[in-house]
């Protein structure tokens, strides 16, 4: 009996935990895509920000401050970091097209890949010399996907950490 | 204590990377602007000259030229209304720009407000001594076209001509002068004029290949029919 309580406990999460990590990742989508337009891209440094942040966030916020009652199925773990990433690269596309002059997130990302036009990249604009010459108006094609992915992957990760410390919530 | 000299370093850190990409320079963005901008690259011409006005505190003439760069683009891309924004905060900053409201006049012109826009060319061709005078010739031409659409016959006909007299090659001004005689119901002389026209736009690389040169082949396709049917009437 106690075996199989502790089992459907196991499965299931607090339903303030996932609203507020939703909340936390468009909230910090919406600012990453703000700032991503105004300051440039920051490699490595929006990821990781954002992986620690949601679940932290979210974490803090909910067991913190309130007294999560009500309890949900549990997504598995790549359910879960799917939907806070869905909803942080969304956010962050409305971010990124209210910063425009006009709202048109899709067709920059498309004239980026075109090599229509750059993004400026933190740190590689910050070097002095021969590099902040070459990429002082920015990046784009096949380096700059790669800089994306290389982002990307360090955001899911700190997203599946931060998701699975979560699980157990005494830790 | 170890938390808190982690959270400290960690600000600290935060500071020190982006107190170079926060701290933005007015001339240097006004300048990666015009180089983005000669390399076609409108996202980012516009974002370091948005950055400019932002960042260019008492520096009115720049805010100023980072504006008239941030209306170019808007116009370029197809954004009127972002471009009438611009414009109209240029005059605000400088009342005497007499290209700005030459510009505001060509916008008005292409939403099809021609008061407005007649407004705005006898405005800045009052006092556009400095402007070289193909440009002036082309803000004529325009002046004309929507004198005309306002009935102002013998206006635009003035307009007309101090067109031709400052660019003797602007096909927009003889096409206007087409249009005035065809108004005047002189069939001949507003087929001698758009002909002439025909021939300096097939010289003026551009000119026919925009949707505004589709719209003036289709006008002079119209008198030359018409005009040949009036020839094979006699």
């Amino acid at each position: 009996m106690t075996v199989k309580k502790t089992k459907t406990e196991k499965n299931q999460i607090s339903a303030c935990w996932l609203t507020t990590g939703i909340l936390f990742a468009v909230a910090a989508g919406c600012m990453a895509g703000w700032a991503r337009y105004w300051y440039g891209y920051f490699v490595l440094g929006q990821g990781v920000l954002a992986g620690l942040f949601i679940p932290w966030a979210a974490k803090t916020f909910c067991f913190g401050f309130m007294q999560p009652k009500k309890m949900v199925k549990m997504p598995g773990s790549m359910m879960l970091l799917l939907i806070f990433f869905i909803c942080f690269m969304i956010a962050q596309a409305i971010g990124f097209g209210m910063a425009q002059p006009w709202f048109d997130p899709v067709g920059w990302l498309g004239r980026m890949v075109q090599h229509k036009t750059k993004e400026t990249v933190w740190g590689i604009s910050l070097l002095g010399g021969a590099a902040a010459r070459d990429f002082r108006m920015g990046i784009n094609g096949g380096f700059w996907i790669f800089l994306n992915l290389f982002d990307l992957f360090f955001m899911c990760f700190f997203l599946l950490v931060g998701i699975n410390s979560q699980q157990d919530g005494k830790k | 204590m170890i938390k808190w000299f982690r959270t400290i370093t960690f600000i600290v850190a935060l500071l020190f990377l982006g107190t170079g990409v926060f701290i933005v320079d007015a001339p240097t963005e006004m300048t990666q602007a015009g180089q983005a901008y000669n390399h076609r690259d409108w996202d980012q011409a516009m974002r370091h000259a948005r950055r400019a006005v932002f960042s260019s505190g008492a520096n009115k003439e720049l805010a100023a030229r980072a504006l008239k760069l941030e209306s170019a683009i808007a116009v370029k891309l197809g954004h009127p209304e972002t471009a009438f924004a611009c414009l109209n905060e240029t005059i605000s900053i400088q009342p005497d720009c007499n290209l700005c409201y030459l510009q505001r006049g060509d916008l008005f012109y292409s939403q099809k407000n021609y008061p407005d826009a007649v407004r705005d060319f006898e405005k800045g061709l009052k006092t556009a001594d400095a402007v070289k005078d193909k440009t002036k010739a082309y803000y004529n031409a325009r002046l004309g076209l929507s004198l005309l659409s306002v009935g102002e016959d013998q206006k635009a006909l003035a307009a007309s001509e101090q067109a031709r007299r400052l660019d003797p090659v602007s096909p927009l001004a003889y096409f206007l002068e087409s249009k005035i005689r065809t108004q005047l119901g002189d069939l001949q002389g507003a087929f001698k004029f758009a002909h002439t026209a025909y021939q300096l736009g097939q010289k003026q690389p551009g000119f026919f290949s925009s949707p505004e040169g589709d719209m003036w082949l289709k006008y002079y396709a119209g008198v030359r029919v018409r005009y040949e049917n009036a020839q094979h009437a006699r």
